[in-house]
C-alpha cells in the first residue's frame, strides 16, 4: 500500500515536470524560430511543434494541478458545509469527475490509435507523426482520471483529499493565481 | 410555441448549474454538459444526428490544445510569475509615491497606477490587488488616509488586470471566439486608461470635497531623489512598453511578444538578484499549475462549444433574439445584468467561455464587432471581480484588512459604478474600442 502510493505520487510529479520542461520547450522553440526569422532562415517544423508543447503543458500536469489544488470548482455551496454533507457533495463531484475524465482519456487514447492506424501526420513543413504527441497527452489525461479515482478512493476511506490539503488561504491562493 | 432547440438549450443550462454547485471542477462540469448534449439531444430533437461522443470529444480536446496561438498564454503567465517573485511590490509603493504628492488625493493615486503598472505584467486581477495592496494599504492606513476610499480604489483599480495587455483572460476569449488577440490587446489600452483616469478622477474629486479627510504630503523630494527612488521601476516599465509596442508595430504576434517578455522577466530578476534555481523552479511550476488549469478549461468549453454547435442551439437563439427586434442597446443591457449576476457565482475565465460557446452567435446576429464585445464582456468580468457574495478582489482586500466582506463591498461601490459608467461609455462610443487597433502597422 505504502509502495503504490509512493508510485503513483513520483507519476503524478513525472506529469507535472513533463509539462514544466514542455513550457519550457515552447518558450525555447519560439525564441528559436525568432532568431533564425532574424537570420533570413526559416526553423521548420516550429509551428507544429510549439503547438504540440503547448498541449502537452496543457495536459500533462493535469494530475498533479489537481492534488495541488489548482483546478478551480464553484465553491458556493461546497465551502458552507462540513462534516457528513461535505462529504457527500467531494464524493459525488469526485465521482462525476472521475467518470468524466475517464472518458477523456478513452476519448485522447482512440484519437491516438487512429493517427496511428491511420499513419496521420502534421501538415506543417515537418510530417510529425500525429500519434506521438497525443500518446503522450493520452498519457496525462490517464494520469489525471488515476488521480479523481485516487482522491475518491481516500475521501471514502475517511481522509482528506489531496487538493484540500493543499488549500491555503485566500490571499497566497492569490499569489499563486499571478 | 418554444421551439425545442431552446427547451433543450434551458434543460442544459440547468445541468450545467447543477453540476457546478455541486461542485464538479469547471472543466469537467463543462464537458460532462457537452457530453449530455450529445447524447441525450438526438433523442430530444427530431433530425438531429447522432455523433459518436469519443471522436468529437478526442478532436476538440486535440484541436484546441494543439495551438500555435495558445502558446502566448504559459508564456504570459509564465512572465508574471517570474516579475511577480522579484522585489517589484517593494519597490512600486516606493517608487510612484514621489510623484503624485501634488495631486489631490495624494498617495492614493499610487492605488491606481500601481495596479495599471501590475497589471500589465501580471494579466490577474487578484493578484493585482494583493501584490499592490500589500504594500501600499498598510503604508495608507499608517499615514491616516480615509480607509473605506483607501480600500475601495485598491480593489476597483486591482481590476485593470483583466483589461491591461498583455491579458490572460483576452488569451482565452481570443482562441475561444477566434478573433485576433493582438488586435484585442490593443483595443484594451484605451478603456484601461480610460478607466485608471475614471479611478483617478473620482478619488482626485473627493479629496477635493472632503479636504480635512485628506492627510497632508510628505516632505518634497528633489528631483534626483524622485528619479533615484523609481530607479528600479523604470526596467520594468520599458519592458511593458517593448511587449505592447511590438506587438502594436507589428513585430511581434502575442506569442512572440511573450516570449520577449519571459526573456525581458529573466534579465530584470538576475540584474535585480533574485533570481535563483529556486525562484527559477518555483516560477515555472507555478506558471504550469495555472496555465494547465485554465487551458484544461479552455478545452473542456471547446468540447462544449462543438456540443452546443451540432445541436444548433445556439443557432436557434440567436435567431429568436434576431426575430425580436430588441435594439442593440437593449441586448448589451440585459447581458450586463446577466454576467454580474453570473459573475456572483462563477469565475471570469468560465464566463468567458461559456459566452463563447453559447451567446456569441447571437452577438454576431445583433451586429457587434466580436472585438468590441471581447472587451465589454472583460469589462463586465472585472465588475463581476468586485460584487458580493463572490468576488475574487472582495476575498483579497478582506484577506488583507481583516474586514467584513460586505463592508468592503460598500467601500467599493463607487468603484464599481464608475466601472458601470465605463460599459456605458464604450457602448455608446464603441470607437473608444474600436480606434486604436485600426492604426495599427501590420507586419
Amino acid at each position: 500500500m505504502r509502495s503504490l502510493r509512493r508510485a503513483l505520487d513520483a507519476l503524478y510529479l513525472l506529469g507535472g515536470a513533463a509539462g514544466a520542461v514542455a513550457l519550457l520547450a515552447i518558450a525555447v522553440t519560439i525564441a528559436a524560430q525568432v532568431a533564425l526569422r532574424e537570420m533570413g532562415r526559416p526553423l521548420p517544423g516550429a509551428d507544429d511543434f510549439s503547438g504540440f508543447m503547448v498541449a502537452a503543458s496543457a495536459l500533462l500536469p493535469l494530475a498533479y494541478a489537481f492534488r495541488h489544488g489548482a483546478h478551480i470548482r464553484v465553491d458556493l455551496i461546497l465551502g458552507r458545509t462540513s462534516g457528513v454533507p461535505r462529504r457527500v457533495l467531494e464524493v459525488v463531484s469526485l465521482t462525476l469527475g472521475a467518470a468524466m475524465a475517464s472518458f477523456i482519456a478513452y476519448s485522447i487514447i482512440d484519437l491516438a490509435t487512429d493517427s496511428f492506424e491511420f499513419d496521420d501526420v502534421a501538415q506543417g513543413t515537418i510530417p510529425f507523426k500525429l500519434w506521438i504527441p497525443q500518446a503522450g497527452i493520452a498519457f496525462g489525461c490517464t494520469l489525471f482520471a488515476i488521480a479523481l479515482l485516487d482522491d475518491l478512493v481516500v475521501v471514502l476511506g475517511g481522509g482528506t483529499p489531496s487538493y484540500a490539503r493543499h488549500s491555503e488561504s485566500v490571499l497566497e491562493r492569490a499569489g499563486e493565481e499571478i | 410555441m418554444i421551439n425545442p432547440q431552446i427547451e433543450a438549450g434551458l434543460l442544459l443550462l440547468v445541468l450545467l448549474f447543477l453540476v457546478l454547485g455541486l461542485g464538479v471542477w469547471i472543466a469537467l462540469a463543462l464537458s460532462i454538459v457537452g457530453l449530455a448534449g450529445l447524447v441525450a439531444l438526438p433523442m430530444l430533437i427530431d433530425g438531429m444526428s447522432s455523433f459518436p461522443a469519443e471522436k468529437v470529444l478526442g478532436t476538440a480536446i486535440w484541436q484546441a490544445m494543439a495551438s500555435w496561438t495558445l502558446a502566448a498564454l504559459p508564456l504570459f503567465i509564465w512572465m508574471g510569475e517570474i516579475l511577480f517573485r522579484t522585489r517589484l511590490s517593494e519597490d512600486m509603493f516606493r517608487g510612484l509615491a514621489p510623484w503624485v504628492q501634488r495631486l489631490p488625493g495624494r498617495l492614493m493615486h499610487v492605488n491606481v497606477i500601481g495596479c495599471g503598472i501590475f497589471a500589465a505584467v501580471s494579466g490577474s486581477s487578484a493578484a493585482t490587488a494583493a501584490t499592490i495592496g500589500k504594500m501600499s494599504l498598510p503604508a495608507l492606513l499608517a499615514r491616516g488616509y480615509h480607509p473605506p476610499m483607501a480600500i475601495g480604489s485598491l480593489a476597483g483599480a486591482g481590476t485593470l488586470g483583466l483589461l491591461i495587455p498583455p491579458s490572460i483572460i483576452m488569451i482565452v476569449y481570443g482562441v475561444a471566439a477566434e478573433v485576433s488577440i493582438v488586435r484585442l490587446f490593443i483595443a484594451g489600452v484605451i478603456p484601461g486608461i480610460m478607466l485608471m483616469v475614471l479611478f483617478s478622477g473620482y478619488i482626485a474629486a473627493w479629496s477635493l470635497l472632503n479636504p480635512s479627510r485628506t492627510p497632508p504630503r510628505d516632505p518634497p523630494m528633489p528631483l534626483r531623489a524622485k528619479l533615484k527612488e523609481s530607479a528600479s521601476l523604470i526596467p520594468v516599465v520599458l519592458l511593458i512598453g517593448a511587449v505592447i509596442g511590438s506587438i502594436y508595430a507589428g513585430f511581434a504576434t502575442a506569442t512572440e511578444a511573450a516570449v520577449f517578455g519571459v526573456i525581458g522577466a529573466l534579465i530584470l530578476s538576475l540584474a535585480g538578484g533574485t533570481m535563483n534555481w529556486t525562484t527559477f523552479r518555483e516560477s515555472l511550476m507555478a506558471a504550469t499549475r495555472l496555465s494547465c488549469m485554465i487551458n484544461f478549461i479552455i478545452a473542456g468549453a471547446a468540447f462544449l462549444t462543438q456540443a452546443m454547435a451540432y445541436s444548433g442551439i445556439p443557432a436557434a437563439m440567436a435567431q429568436w433574439v434576431g426575430t425580436q427586434g430588441f435594439s442593440p442597446y437593449a441586448i448589451i443591457a440585459v447581458l450586463t445584468v446577466i454576467y454580474v449576476i453570473l459573475g456572483c457565482f462563477i469565475d471570469g475565465i468560465s464566463m468567458i467561455v461559456l459566452t463563447t460557446s453559447v451567446v456569441l452567435p447571437i452577438i454576431g446576429t445583433a451586429g457587434f464587432d466580436l472585438i468590441w464585445f471581447g472587451i465589454f464582456i472583460v469589462l463586465v468580468v472585472e465588475m463581476a471581480q468586485i460584487t458580493p457574495p463572490v468576488g475574487f478582489n472582495l476575498f483579497v482586500l478582506q484577506g488583507l484588512t481583516g474586514k467584513n466582506i460586505f463592508t468592503i463591498a460598500k467601500n467599493t461601490l463607487p468603484f464599481f459604478l464608475l466601472m458601470v459608467t465605463a460599459v456605458a461609455l464604450v457602448t455608446l462610443f464603441p470607437s473608444i474600442v474600436l480606434w486604436l487597433p485600426t492604426t495599427m502597422l501590420s507586419r
